[in-house]
């Protein structure tokens, strides 16, 4: 029974490892394409900052940042109640970026917890 | 600082809730050589969480968070029935717990369940690890004043281990005989969260995405950015705003669990022939 005891942890340590490739395999799909739009938000105590955004259609890379609010730490762009990317656990200061290639149409940009919670991001025809 | 330490605080206690709850289990129904074992399956899944992070930081990319919510999701369903199996069991075995003595056979989990309950405890780690690791390293470099950021994520995470520790510590000494309604009632609340707290997990991972109206605002006992709240939210599952999809699931959940719990044990149903019906010659076993 102590060696069926004693290979749990080796397991365990596969199934880590195997968690552990998938994140770096992963984590390759974050990096912007060239030629992909820049947009700037930041987390107020009001919520997305801008709350009303525009960019033509095609990759678009978001950057936030938390502007110094407690009441605020996350940042989503949906599709409908689709969540198309988010980031969260967004302390004071902190900043993070992702990617989405988005076509023609209207978005809502979601940040939890401030007064206007909601925006919305119109991609415009290219 | 506050910023830093609730959000370390609730991602902590959503992992030491469980180690605690599943160590404490381990040493009750007499299965304490588990429990070394469960103590290095948390040790691994706390440096590979922490080693993730680093690389990530090293590399310059960050979390994949759709692919992290997933994990998420996955990890909390099966602690679902991990916790759903804890109260089950304690239920058919409150009664043995008064006629039998504590350790022994007849009340000892089987090797196969605390295998279980070992690994479970591994993947709790692993379930907010990656989150919890990457965000700490963040407070320390990223942060408008990395000191104070710093030091309310240590803080946060501290108190979430010494809840752990107190969980552990307190189900260890708890009658569970005697306080199982109790018990019970508070773990099927606790697994009641876990499960609405999948499916809100689920929908960031993009893998649900109705019911997604609004159905409650808790928004006055749940407060974002306060300890309450990330106490609330990590230890019971509760969000300021759930969803439609998150409130039914939870209301699914826990009213048939919490009346299994509550229910009388005079009015079960048991397969042992009532005592009443044995002839007067036959004397009670």
């Amino acid at each position: 029974m102590n060696r069926v005891l004693l290979r749990l942890p080796l397991i365990a340590l596969g199934i880590g490892l195997v968690a552990v490739f998938a994140t770096a395999c992963g984590s390759g799909s974050d990096e912007a394409p060239a030629g992909a739009k820049t947009l700037s938000f930041k987390l107020t105590d009001q919520g997305c900052d801008p709350a009303e955004a525009k960019v033509p259609a095609g990759p678009v890379s978001f950057e936030v940042e938390n502007a110094g609010t407690s009441k605020v730490t996350e940042f989503e762009v949906l599709d409908g109640t689709e969540i198309l990317g988010e980031k969260e656990n967004l302390s004071s200061g902190f900043s993070a970026d992702f990617t989405l290639t988005l076509e023609e149409g209207t978005y809502t940009l979601y940040c939890p917890g401030g007064e206007n919670e909601r925006g919305t991001l119109t991609v415009t025809a290219n | 600082m506050i910023p830093t330490l609730v959000i370390a605080l609730r991602e902590g206690v959503e992992a030491s809730l469980i180690v605690g709850i599943i160590a404490a289990f381990l040493v009750k129904e007499s299965r304490g050589d588990a429990l070394r074992q469960m103590w290095v399956g948390v040790a691994i899944a706390i440096a590979l969480c922490i080693g993730v992070a680093v690389v990530l930081r090293v590399v310059g990319q960050q979390l994949p968070q759709r692919e992290q919510e997933g994990l998420e999701t996955v990890i909390g369903l099966i602690a679902v029935t991990a916790v759903s199996y804890m109260i089950v069991w304690m239920r058919r075995h409150a009664r043995s717990f008064k006629a039998a003595l504590e350790g022994s056979a007849a009340t000892a989990l089987a090797t196969g369940s605390t295998l279980a309950l070992v690994g479970m405890a591994f993947l709790a780690v692993l379930r907010e690890g990656f989150e919890t690791s990457v965000f700490m390293l963040a407070a320390f470099q990223d942060a408008s004043d990395t000191t104070a950021a710093g030091a309310g994520a240590v803080v946060g995470l501290l108190t979430a281990l010494a809840i752990g520790v107190g969980i552990y510590r307190g189900g260890v000494r708890i009658n569970l005989a005697r306080f199982f309604r109790v018990t019970g009632l508070v773990l099927v609340f606790v697994a009641a969260g876990l499960l609405a707290t999948s499916l809100h997990t689920a929908h960031e991972a993009g893998w649900f995405n109705g019911l997604q109206s609004q159905a409650l605002d808790l928004t006055w006992l749940v407060q974002p950015g306060t300890i309450s709240g990330s106490l609330l939210t990590g230890m019971l599952g509760l969000q300021p705003t759930p969803t439609l999809g998150e409130a039914l699931i939870y209301a699914m959940y826990a009213a048939p669990m919490a009346v299994y719990v509550l229910w009388p044990d005079r009015l079960r149903l048991r397969r042992a022939p009532a005592r009443t019906r044995t002839a007067p010659a036959e004397s009670p076993a």
